[in-house]
């Protein structure tokens, strides 16, 4: 029930992102399309790839994208074109036709009997402390990067709040 | 010994979290600080090379990282080529501000590059990727301009592509054969396991994924971007440094030492890289923008080491790691060439230079080393790995892509002294009558990178039997 639900919660955040005018509200609806997958991973058994999409796509890449958006000015934006939106459920209709033929290729390849069963006691801490502890300065990094890299942004905007 | 595998990932993160603090002390701190990192780095990486042939690994709290030939070659080639750009940003960076966030994110650079090279799985490989990637996303930015800010977006559009095609790759892989690890990936593939058919598919991601990180043609519409807007020490080491091993040594791992490499996927790099040879100088030809045209230019030679690696003989195989040594040493230093007129000139214009040589004789002298290197003139460097990849094509009886690979090699000579005439000879332009070298740091990391490229050319033996041949019998072994 819980994976179900996750699986419709992913996909209309998803489908938000690209109807929000509002770049901060597409930004957050992002992030929790990304939680929504990060569940679904779990489900799955997933358990990495699962904490690294919480960590990375949930936290760092949403405080970067927020960041980013708190700095524009209103008269910042410009006037978009619906266009692109008239066009969207054509693409989608499109993407999940050709996601549904690989998939079904990939199953019939390869799936039967293929991968393995999720090892039960797998929790985040085992996972992300016992057997990606290869990752860690890899995740240190990585949010230093983000870090350094809002700050490095922000240099505009101490600027301009210098100016006005 | 086995613990300085470790420091090359401690020693940058120990200096980033330092940084914030060091910078406020003095303005000079923060470059005392990234140049002794960088330096600490590639004495680090020097004590490995008399073990060559031989696998370091660490295993501790449940991590593994380990040092054979083939990484060796790059953490070589990405410290020294760091390093010399630490040191030219000392004096460079005075065009900036936000001078310790700028050596943060450019040694977290250095340390994602690094972590690439020294973890032994899938996943790992990605998460480092990652790293790296972001770090250039924002240094293409750092100047906060428009032209900056365009070209880092559209970096980071195409490279969320390419990461997306290789993490379902990497799902792939993870969801027929149950494990990452390059060992037993290695094991299970040679064995036969798992449905041909699948993991070809698989490579087919992984080529375009690690082949938009490389900018292989046709995957290289965000490098011309990114390369002229950021710093120069940045295009430097993504030219030099990131291109290579987010690319180059991620499709050599996978297919020379993980992969049973089949011939149509050599193949496949044989006319990818036909294909960026030709049309990379080309289009450098018709350039007026120097970093346009050096990035282009980079485009070319990435297709010369694609062809020596989808020769597959030894002669090709040596040939692309001796040019991946190489191309980094002589691309680093034109990039900088490029950051010195363009510190001094303020314009990458080259028709609206002229008769430098005369104002800034060490980057017009340096400039010519980096020349005659790229277009393969002996005794410089680039002349040995090219007449190595010739031999590879001659011996795998590719004739057409033999002399193909000559011509370009002088096309290149042409266009690069057509370069020298526009910026360097000729008639001095009044404008810049009053032109000053740049300043110390840069004009050293300058000297030091085009002794380099000579010396290398000059004891090329040496360096084939300590760098090249050990990763050269790596790719060799797992074939």
């Amino acid at each position: 029930m819980l994976l179900y639900a996750s699986l419709i919660l992913l996909v209309v955040f998803a489908i938000l992102v690209c109807f929000f005018r509002d770049l901060l509200y597409a930004a957050v609806s992002l992030a929790l399309a990304s939680v929504m997958l990060s569940v679904v991973l779990f489900q799955y058994g997933a358990n990495i790839a699962a904490v690294f999409e919480l960590s990375v796509c949930a936290g760092l890449i949403t405080v970067l994208f927020v960041s980013t958006v708190s700095m524009t000015k209103d008269s910042d934006q410009a006037n978009e074109s619906r266009l692109p939106a008239y066009f969207l459920p054509f693409i989608l209709v499109l993407f999940l036709g050709l996601d549904f033929f690989l998939v079904k290729w990939l199953a019939g390849s390869t799936l039967v009997g293929a991968g393995f069963p999720a090892t039960p006691g797998l929790n985040f801490q085992n996972v992300f402390w016992g057997q990606r502890m290869t990752d860690i300065v890899g995740q240190v990094s990585l949010i230093l990067v983000g870090v350094f890299g809002i700050l490095t942004i922000m240099r505009a905007l101490s600027e301009r709040r210098k100016h006005d | 010994m086995i613990t300085n595998i470790g420091l090359l990932l401690l020693l940058p993160l120990a200096a980033v979290i330092l940084m914030p603090w060091v910078s406020r002390l003095h303005r000079r701190a923060a470059d005392v600080l990234a140049a002794l990192t960088g330096l600490g780095l590639v004495a680090l990486c020097l004590r490995f090379i008399p073990l060559h042939g031989e696998t370091l690994t660490l295993r501790a709290l449940h991590t593994q990282f380990a040092v054979d030939g083939l990484s060796l070659l790059f953490l070589v080639v990405v410290n020294v080529v760091a390093f010399f750009c630490l040191l030219y940003s000392i004096d460079y960076m005075n065009h900036y501000d936000g001078r310790g966030k700028f050596y943060a994110l450019l040694l977290l650079m250095v340390l994602g590059l690094n972590g690439i090279l020294l973890v032994r799985d899938l996943f790992s490989l990605y998460v480092y990727l990652e790293i790296v990637s972001i770090a250039s996303y924002v240094l293409v930015a750092f100047n906060l301009k428009w032209d900056g800010i365009e070209s880092a977006l559209k970096y980071l559009l195409l490279s969320v592509v390419a990461t997306g095609l290789i993490l379902v790759g990497v799902g792939i892989i993870y969801l027929n054969l149950g494990t990452l690890e390059f060992a037993e990936l290695k094991l299970m593939l040679a064995a036969g396991s798992g449905p041909s058919a699948v993991f070809l598919l698989a490579a087919a991601l992984f080529i375009a994924g690690f082949g938009l990180k490389a900018a292989i043609m046709p995957f290289h519409a965000w490098l011309p971007d990114a390369h002229p807007s950021a710093p120069a020490p940045i295009s430097a080491m993504l030219s030099g440094v990131v291109i290579k091993v987010a690319g180059i040594y991620a499709l050599t791992r996978l297919f020379f030492d993980i992969y049973p490499s089949p011939d149509r996927i050599l193949n496949v790099f044989l006319f990818l890289g036909v294909a960026s040879m030709v049309g990379g100088a080309l289009i450098a030809y018709f350039q007026r923008d120097i970093k346009r045209m050096f990035a282009y230019s980079s485009i070319s030679q990435i297709g010369y080491i694609l062809i020596g690696l989808g020769l597959g003989n030894a002669l090709g195989l040596i040939g692309a790691l001796f040019h991946v040594l190489n191309h980094a040493l002589f691309k680093s230093l034109l990039f900088l060439n490029s950051g010195a007129l363009q510190y001094r000139t303020h314009t990458r214009d080259m028709n609206e230079m002229g008769g430098l040589e005369h104002r800034m004789r060490v980057t017009g002298m340096t400039s010519i080393f980096g020349t005659l290197s790229i277009a393969g003139v002996p005794p410089f460097n680039g002349f040995w790995s090219k007449l190595f990849i010739i031999l590879g094509a001659l011996a795998a009886k590719q004739y057409a892509v033999a002399v193909l690979a000559i011509f370009l090699s002088i096309f290149t000579l042409g266009y690069f002294l057509l370069m020298q005439r526009r910026v360097f000879f000729g008639k001095l332009n009044l404008k810049w009558k009053d032109l000053k070298e740049v300043p110390l740091t840069m004009s050293l990391a300058m000297i030091f990178l085009a002794a380099q490229c000579l010396l290398v050319g000059i004891f090329f033996n040496e360096v084939l039997r300590y760098l090249v041949e050990p990763a050269a019998a790596i790719l060799l072994g797992g074939k």
